[in-house]
Formats: structure tokens, sequence, C-alpha cells
């Protein structure tokens, strides 16, 4: 009944005429810099971040959460239209929504990637509001033991995401393990790989890795080619998932939804770790898996819910702990300060209106975000007939722009550029880009909690299996090697009495 | 907006450029301002560095009546945004942050630490954030000796949460356990939300923070403050000693920040600056934002900045290299 009551307050601060329009703004361009590729919400909040000090406190937090949200659902837009993963977490999308997008189901593609994304979020947000404080316990229970156990879950299944060759695979994802090594080592402050460019001291970022391997390499194949895309369809209803389509995407939307809360409640890693989880999970639960890779729905309606609800469960550290779990959280918690809020365990008793009030606008701004996209759907697709020679030119201007505004670095938009060759080389030879881009994520933080774990344990590596949760998700991860070494060693012994036979 | 804002920047920037190239040597104070200015930030936009320098820019430029540019050239320990500080025309239109890390770089990071104070012009020092040393509330120790004295007690089982290489936070911290031979050990971490998780979570025993980053947590109740690294006490937590008051003398290790411009200024252009941005300070409304943004105004004029870098320099390269951090 209490929790009726804190959300009846949060509906009269969030619905109030005033505030609707703070949210409305704040969702609408979240949308658009989540779009544009490499522009993304820190940048955007950070540039609004003077402004909002003329605007009441509690109508701008709402606005910057609107934009980080919001970016979350434009997101995935460029990933499935373009192939250009804007966040971490949308790389997953990439692959089996721009396969849609080139049998000509981009709509249906953008359209469960906001259907999956509006439900996750509705329920995430749910959970906030419920189980805030008893989760923000479950947070501070992971130490970087927990962590790297995690991880190694994490990182295994990559090998899920690969198609073909499990070598190329593994060999893809020691690539990004490499890449990422690059900078300056946390636990000894040295630098490695970094050959003299202070562009490289502080790691190549993931946006440069990104554009270049999954966007740039994609347009050089496609000029390659002589690209020739699907006519549109002009049938509106024929643009949304059709009822085959829903019926396939439901279930992996409600899995998504449930390793996105959880995962989110975990500050750093959460969302992009879950979306990666909830495509391995669909694709190991599916009855063909043969599908995934050539533009299978689940593989887009899975990770998208996933990496939404994280997005929504992320602010349970931030409100509750005081710990922004993010980049983009980071400098919305650097607002609430100027604010004179200190996010933090007493944040709901001393500004009620405030925390709920911003827990139900995420509800509001989700709903506004399903209405504001489902019709967006039909403009995003009209967009895919504008010739490729036209449209090429202006991702790669607007990719440019993106990478630079990171840190106004040249440096950094040649480095792009290297990974699109690189990107372009690795399709020739038939390797995924996925599975790199996994390594490249979790192997640097891997190698920081590993580290960690052991100067806390003074050298013994049984922290791993004396922490209950850590000895748990090891034992996992040794599961998924067994399985998947049967099923090698089965397709092998199938090979070997087929040649024989 | 961003990328409308990096364009203008760019097509600013250009402009300003040319017009610079177009009439050039003859700089003096008469004709500072001309036209928009420039600050160079070494950190990321939206951080609470980023918030000082646009809050002082803002105020420079309602004081000169000009446009000032913002331009984040995050990374690298400072150096990259350095390198572009020295590289542009000494006519005071462009200014930079900097914090301490600009005098340890030096020593810390010898081999990839190109520019020296020579390069620049002090203008002045505007602010500095204390560190809060802080352990969690389950924690038996209620005071910083308490702590000592465990430390000493246990040598070796302590465990200190130090955010980043050669930054106050982590030097600050081995310069009391050369003082006093502590033995605990040092966890590193990329910054303070994942220390502090440890913290929490009572994996780590105790931490020095910026006070900004840890206030919330303070505030609220979940982590103790035992000591303030400042020479003085913090205005909001009347009640924490400095560790310069536990006995150990002049103890300071805050992280301050100041202005530099490029090489070869006038002495009439660094003087104007240096005024302007000591005004800015006392202008109530913007030192009321710093401080709500958890900076100690901490000013100085040029000549003393001076002789602070130099100070700052000394003293923290003598513990880099008695405690062999130095790295390539």
């Amino acid at each position: 009944m209490e929790l009726l009551n804190h959300l009846a307050l949060g509906f009269s601060v969030a619905g109030s005429a005033e505030n609707l329009l703070y949210c409305f703004a704040g969702v609408l361009l979240g949308t658009l810099v989540g779009v544009l590729p490499g522009v993304g919400p820190v940048a955007t909040i950070s540039v609004l971040l003077p402004v909002t000090f003329y605007l009441p406190p509690i109508g701008s937090l709402i606005m910057l959460s609107g934009i980080y949200y919001g970016a979350q659902y434009g997101g995935s837009t460029t990933a499935i239209l373009v192939n250009l993963p804007g966040e971490s977490s949308s790389v997953v999308t990439c692959i089996d929504g721009y396969r849609m997008a080139q049998k000509g189901r981009a709509g249906a593609a953008l359209g469960i990637a906001a259907i999956g994304s509006f439900f996750a979020g509705c329920v995430s947000i749910l959970v906030v509001a419920g189980l805030a404080q008893p989760l923000a316990s479950v947070a501070l229970a992971f130490g970087p033991a927990e962590y790297f156990s995690l991880m190694v879950v994490g990182l295994l299944s990559a090998a899920v995401l690969a198609y073909g060759s499990l070598l190329k695979a593994l060999a893809m994802i020691v690539l990004g393990l490499l890449l990422g090594l690059v900078g300056t080592d946390v636990t000894s402050g040295a630098l490695r790989f970094t050959f003299g460019f202070d562009g490289l001291f502080d790691g190549i970022s993931f946006v440069v890795v990104a554009l270049g391997l999954f966007g740039l390499a994609e347009i050089m194949e496609n000029i390659e080619q002589q690209y020739a895309r699907q006519t549109v369809r002009s049938n509106f209803r024929e643009l949304l998932p059709n009822r085959e389509e829903m019926r396939a995407s439901w279930k992996a939307i409600l899995r998504g939804t449930a390793l996105g809360t959880v995962l989110g409640i975990l500050p750093g890693t959460g969302a992009t770790i879950s979306s990666f989880a909830s495509y391995a999970l669909e694709r190991k639960l599916a009855k063909d898996p043969s599908r995934f890779g050539q533009g299978a729905i689940e593989g887009v309606a899975g990770p998208e819910s996933a990496n939404n609800a994280a997005a929504q469960t992320h602010f349970i550290p931030l409100l509750t702990l005081g710990i922004p779990p993010g980049p983009t959280l980071a400098v919305l918690f650097g607002a609430m300060v100027m604010f004179g809020i200190t996010p933090g365990p007493q944040v709901v008793t001393s500004h009620p209106d405030l925390f709920w009030g911003m827990i139900t606008s995420m509800w509001i701004g989700n709903l506004m975000l399903i209405v504001l996209n489902l019709p967006l759907v039909g403009l995003w697709v009209r967009l895919l007939a504008v010739p490729y020679k036209v449209m090429f030119p202006g991702i790669l201007v607007l990719s440019c722009v993106g990478v630079f505004s990171l840190r106004n670095s040249v440096f950094d938009v040649v480095l792009t550029a290297g990974f699109g060759l690189l990107g372009y080389v690795l399709r020739k030879l038939r390797c995924e880009p996925a599975p790199l881009m996994l390594g490249f994520i979790l192997g640097p933080l891997m190698e920081e909690f590993f580290r960690r774990a052991l100067v806390l344990s003074r050298g013994s590596p049984l922290i791993f299996v004396r922490e209950p949760l850590s000895a748990f998700f090891l034992l996992i991860a040794a599961g998924l090697v067994l399985m998947l070494s049967w099923s090698w060693f089965r397709t092998q012994r199938r090979q070997v009495m087929s040649e024989a036979g | 907006m961003k990328t409308i804002r990096t364009i203008t920047l760019a097509a600013v920037s250009v402009v300003a450029g040319l017009t610079v190239a177009a009439m050039s040597p003859p700089v003096n104070a008469a004709s500072f301002p001309n036209g928009p200015m420039r600050i160079i930030i070494p950190f990321g936009a939206g951080g609470t560095s980023d918030i000082l320098a646009r809050t002082v820019g803002d105020a420079i430029s309602r004081k000169l009546g000009v446009p000032v540019n913002y331009e984040n050239r995050r990374g690298a320990h400072s150096t990259i945004a350095l390198r572009a500080l020295s590289e542009s025309a000494p006519d005071g239109q462009t200014i930079g942050l900097i914090a301490t890390s600009y005098t340890v770089n030096a020593c810390m990071y010898p081999k990839t630490t190109h520019y020296t104070f020579s390069d620049f012009t002090p203008l002045a020092r505007v602010t500095a954030v204390p560190n809060v040393c802080v352990v969690r509330k389950e924690s038996k120790l209620k005071t910083f000796k308490d702590l000592l004295a465990d430390i000493k007690k246990n040598p070796g089982k302590y465990n200190y949460a130090s955010t980043g290489k050669g930054t106050p936070a982590h030097l600050g911290v081995e310069l009391l356990k050369g003082i006093d031979k502590l033995d605990f050990k040092l966890v590193m971490y990329k910054d303070t939300p994942s220390a502090f998780i440890d913290i929490l979570g009572g994996r780590v025993d105790f931490m020095c923070a910026t006070y900004p980053t840890a206030r919330a947590q303070i505030a609220g109740g979940a982590l103790r403050p035992l000591a303030v690294t400042s020479p003085e006490r913090v205005e909001s937590l009347p009640d924490v000693p400095t560790i310069a008051e536990l006995g150990y003398k002049d103890f300071e290790a805050t992280v301050w920040y100041g202005f530099l411009g490029p090489k070869g200024m006038s002495p009439e252009i660094q003087k104007k600056l240096q005024d302007v941005l000591l005004g800015v300070l006392s202008d109530k409304k913007t030192s009321e934002k710093l401080k709500k943004a958890g900076y100690t105004i901490y000013p100085a004029p040029a000549a003393q900045f001076s002789k602070f870098i130099e100070a700052s320099n000394k003293k923290w390269c003598g513990i880099v290299k008695d405690a062999g951090l130095a790295k390539n």
C-alpha cells in the first residue's frame, strides 16, 4: 500500500504539464542523439547541463534521464538500418537486426525493438520502484572475484555468438582482448602498446572500434558489391512485426527483460553483458539456431529488451547507493550534486518527490518513446529508399563528426578509418566482429578485476572458489565449456562417420 | 546538439585562426580580448572539473563581454590538452585549465611527458578539492588515530583503495606510509565509484576520496569521515580533523586547479587574465556555485601560483622517487 502512495506522489509530480513537457523534450532529444552515430547521451547531457541550472531541479533531472533512456531506444535504430552500433549494448542488435533490414524487414526489427524495450522498461521500472532498497545490497555483494567469474561466463557466451568456425571465433576473442590491453594499466600505471601516441594512453574508445568494424567495413563491402536494397514496402501494417514474428519474440522479450533487470543492478557492465547474454541464451534455446545471424527476430527482441531493462535498473545503484553505474549516469550524478541533491541512501527520505517523480517519469517517458518510435519506424524505413550513393557519404560524415566529438581528437577519426579497414579484411576472411567486440569490452575489465581480486587475497587464487557467488559462476562457465566441447566433438564424429560411410 | 556545437566550434576556431594569422604580431593588452576566447579542458565533458571550467568561463565571458568556447581534450594525464595549449597563440584568447597532475607528470611518466613548466605562462590558481579519508559505517574504527594504531598492530592486513596512479589520493597515502613506516596494501581503481563498491561492500578498509564524490555517502551515513587532507578543516565537515592536526605537520594532499596560457604571453595580458580570474572568484554568485559543487576557493595570483607549482612538483616528485613509482 505504501508503494501505491509513493507512486501516487510520483505521478502527481511527473504528471504535471510542465514536467510532462520536460520528459517529452528529454526522450525526443535522446532518440535523436541515439540515432546519430557516435554522438552519445554523455555529450548531449554535458552540453545541456549549464542550461538546466536555470530550470527547476526535478524538471531538468526528468529531462536528463529522458535523454539517457531515450538514447537506448534510438541507438538500436542505426544498428538495424545501417549496421552502426551507437552504444556497446547495440552491438548485438547489429547481428540479426541488420540482416532483417537487408531482407526488407527493417520495420519489423525496429518495431520489435521498440515493443521489447517498452515492455522491459515497464517491468524494470516496477522493480526499481518496489525493490530498489533491498536490491542495492546485491550490487555491493559483487566484489572483484564475483565480477571476474561473471565475465568468464560472458566471454564464453561469445563462443556461442560465433558462426561457422569455432577457431576463428576464438581468434577474434583473443584479438579483442589484445586490443583491450592498449592504454594505461590500472594496477601498475604502466603504458601498454601505445607506441608513443598519447591518443592511445587511455585505451581505444569503444565507439572507434565499433564504428570502424561494423559501420565503415559495411560501407566498403556494400560499395564493392554494387549493393542494391530491397524496395520499401509502403503498407504501414507490413512495417510492423507480423503475428508470426510476434509469436517468435514474446518469450525472448520476457527472458531478455529478466536478464537485463538483474544484471542492470550491477554497476559498470550490466547493460552490455545482458544484451550479449540474452542473445546467446536465445540462440541456445532456439529450435533452429542456424537462423541466427540470418535475421532471426528473437536475436533483436531479446537483447533490446535486456539492454533497456538494464538501463532502467542502473538507476538503483545511482539513487540508493549514490554510485553512478556508467559514464552517462555519472554526468547525471554531477547534475544532482549541483542541484544540491545528494543521491544516495537518504535521497528517498529527503527528496521523496524527486525519487518517486523520477521513477514515474521513466514510465511515462517509456510510453512516450513507444508512441514516438512506432510512427517513426515508417520514416526510418523510407530513409532506406534513399540511393546508397547518397546515403553512405552521409553516414561517413556523421560517423566522423560523432567520433571527433568524443574528445575533439582527429587521431580518433584516423583510428576509426583504420578499424574500418581491419573490419573489411576480417569480413573477407569470414571472421565475425561480434566476438571481437565482446573480448574488447570484457578483456580489460576481467584483467582489472582478476588482479584486484588477487591483490585482496594476497595472491591466493582460491578467492575465486571461496566466494560462493563467484564459485557459482565458475561452475556455470565449466558447464558451458563441457557443452561446447561435447557439441564440437559430436560434429567432428559425425563428419568422420559420414566420410567413412 | 553536440554536433552543431562542434561544427560551430570548428568553424569559429578556423575563422579565429585566420584572423589571428592575418593580423598577428602586434599583440598587446589593448587588443585583448579580441573576439571569442577558448578554454581547453583536460577532462571529459560533464565531470566536476568540467563544471569548474565552464562556471569560471561563464563568469569570464560576462566580465569581458566576449563569448567563451570550451574544448574538452581529455586523456593522457592532461598532456593532450597541454600540447594543444602550448601550440596556441599567446594572445590571451586561449587559456587552459590544469590540475595537480601537471606538476607530477614529469617524474611519474618521464618518457611520455614532453612539456616543461617554461612552455606555459601561469595565470592564477583558482580552487582546490580536499580528500576525505573514510571507512564504511560498519567499521569499528571511529577516529583516524584508531585506524593508524590498528594498521600498526596488524601490518600488511589493511587495504587502501587508491583511485589512479600519481593522484593526490595515491601520493598522499604514500607520503603517510613513508612518514610512519605504515604497512598496508594499495588496491588500484580507475575511478571513485568502483572503489566505493568495494569500500561499502567491506572488501577494502579505507580510502581518501575527493570530497564532492564522497559527500553523498557521508551525508547519508554510509561512509564515516575520519580526517581531511587539506591544510584547513572543510566548512561542511567541521568536526572532522585535518591530518596535519593529528601530528603530521604540514601534511597536505589536495587536488588543486589553476589556469595557464601558452608561453610568450605579454606581461600585460598575463596580468589582465590573472585579475579577471581572481575577480571572478570573488564574485559571490560564482563562488557559491563552485562551493556547491564541492570546491574550496583557493586563489593565488600568477607569481605565487608559479612558485606553488615548483613547490608542488618538488614535493610530489620526491614521494614518487622515494617510493619508486615512476613509469615509462
